[in-house]
């Protein structure tokens, strides 16, 4: 199940390890390559290091050893204008307005879309000129997906990005991401909704504790050889 | 990038800076003619002179809250940019780690700067209303500045540079201080990380202070006696190369300021 990473990469990493206490890494000695063109779901119970990992790709954390790259680059000013990321919970200046935030995203990322921003905010019925602070949760989120899913990004990084969302609202999320990113760029979603999200997942990895990957691979392959569903096989893979 | 950083962190910090610009300098305003007739008693009725008194309160109260806008502020700002869950935009912006640090450091100086401006201009505002005679009173300072420039000669020059490059230096370094107690009080703990914060800013404010009572106390006089010791015709030269020794001082403390900010940002930043 373990040969889908053969293509060109997006991300490259080598022994990464990170620990936030010393002695207990939450990822150890972790290689991994994403290749382009796929959306990734990064399964795995609490803990096991998945948030870390997108952190650390993100530039928000550094890792105590190895290395990440993203197309070619370690992570840094160049990284970061190609990563696209959704944290899992609103990041933005609730005193901003929603048309603020874009003038914003468009100020900051040259790969920012504004047209496209603009298109989803009116298919979701968000108001531009709504205050990030006088909207809902669920609001808040799908605005933070919409300036997300509006860059023409290398590497989406989504965690947890239907976690605070109505049933209603997630479907429109998955079609989002599955229609907006760009078919050279690669997407890695990190959920515990795995029976919402494994309809859009290409491909799979399940992590466990210090970020070892347990099993990968094609999602629908993995479906078709074993006739279940990556929730019943996630169950089983990390059952108690 | 950096001037795009700045114009988010000058919007930000100057939004209430000009309500508060406004309301000090006609407080100072009105104050200065209080003080007038506080000074002159006989000229007014009783009420009114108590009245003036009464007012002067909220004067006062208002030039020293303003002074402390600027580190309130700056706080706020740092804070909430680096620390709270805005630091996960802030840190995801494709700019150097160094070009946030200069962005916040750079509108917090333009910000103190400001402040110095009006919290001078509603002193020199109230001196103006105290005064009965202003052009005399205003002709004796100026007189005793003339009397330093015959003195100093030249050096009178040198020395306006040296105390704007002390002013400004001890500025930087005051806020690179303030912004290395909130990312230490951030990074050592998860929850109170504002009280972290203040209770380190003033932990080591405290130290910090005790250290110079001690350096003024016993360190001070030497350099008095070093200076009068300078040969006959040398003593203005000597003041001169002291203060050139000081801004070196404060510059060397800005620079590891600014490296243990970037350190810490760098290799210790935990985002909840």
């Amino acid at each position: 199940m373990n040969n889908f990473l053969n293509e060109f990469n997006v991300l490259e990493c080598r022994n990464l390890t990170k620990s936030y206490k010393k002695g207990i890494p939450v990822l150890w000695n972790l290689n991994l390559d994403i290749p382009k063109g796929k959306i990734i779901g990064l399964l795995g119970p609490n803990g096991c290091g998945k948030s870390t990992f997108i952190k650390l790709i993100a530039g928000i954390l550094q890792p105590d050893s190895g290395e990440i790259l993203l197309c070619g680059n370690p992570i840094g000013e160049k990284s970061k204008a190609l990563v696209s990321y959704l944290p899992e919970r609103p990041y933005f200046n609730g005193g901003m307005k929603v048309f603020e935030l874009l003038n914003y995203f468009g100020e900051f990322y040259a790969d920012f879309d504004r047209e496209r921003a603009n298109g989803l905010l009116a298919d979701l019925a968000i108001d531009p000129k709504a205050k990030l602070k006088t909207l809902s949760k669920g609001t808040k989120e799908k605005v933070q997906l919409v300036l997300v899913m509006s860059r023409d990004a290398k590497l989406y990084l989504l965690d947890e990005p239907i976690a605070g969302v109505d049933p209603v609202a997630r479907e429109y999320i998955l079609s989002t991401i599955v229609s907006n990113y760009n078919p050279e760029a690669s997407v890695i979603i990190t959920t515990h909704l795995i029976t919402d999200i494994e309809q859009v997942l290409d491909d799979f990895m399940f992590v466990s504790f210090g970020g070892r990957i347990l099993a990968s691979g094609n999602a629908e392959e993995v479906r078709n050889e074993t006739g279940k569903s990556l929730d019943q096989l996630f169950k089983e893979v990390f059952r108690c | 990038m950096l001037k795009k950083l700045l114009k988010y962190d000058l919007r930000y910090m100057f939004k209430l800076w000009w309500i508060g610009a406004v309301t000090v300098i006609g407080l100072a305003i009105i104050g200065g003619f209080c003080i007038n007739n506080i000074m002159h008693p006989e000229s007014y009725n009783t009420f009114f002179v108590v009245f003036s008194g009464i007012f002067l309160i909220p004067t006062v109260l208002g030039i020293s809250a303003f002074s402390m806008y600027p580190l309130i502020v700056s706080f706020i700002r740092m804070y909430k940019n680096f620390f709270s869950d805005e630091g996960y935009l802030t840190f995801t912006l494709p700019v150097k780690l160094t070009t946030l640090i200069n962005s916040k450091l750079i509108s917090t100086v333009i910000l103190n700067i400001s402040s110095y401006f009006v919290v001078l201009l509603s002193i020199f505002l109230m001196i103006i209303g105290a005064s009965n005679n202003f052009l005399e009173d205003i002709g004796e300072i100026s007189y005793f500045f003339k009397d330093i420039f015959e003195y100093c000669g030249i050096y009178s020059l040198f020395y306006i540079v040296e105390i704007i490059a002390i002013l400004i230096l001890a500025t930087v370094f005051s806020i690179l201080f303030t912004f290395c107690c909130i990312t230490f009080g951030c990074i050592i703990t998860k929850k109170a990380k504002v009280i972290a914060s203040i209770g380190i800013y003033y932990a080591v404010n405290s130290v910090v202070s005790f250290l110079s009572q001690i350096f003024i106390t016993f360190v001070s006089p030497g350099i008095v006696a070093c200076i009068n010791d300078f040969p006959e015709g040398n003593t203005k030269l000597s003041v001169l190369l002291f203060g050139l020794v000081a801004i070196t001082f404060i510059a060397i403390f800005c620079g590891l300021l600014y490296l243990l900010q970037y350190y810490m940002l760098e290799r210790k930043l935990n985002l909840a």
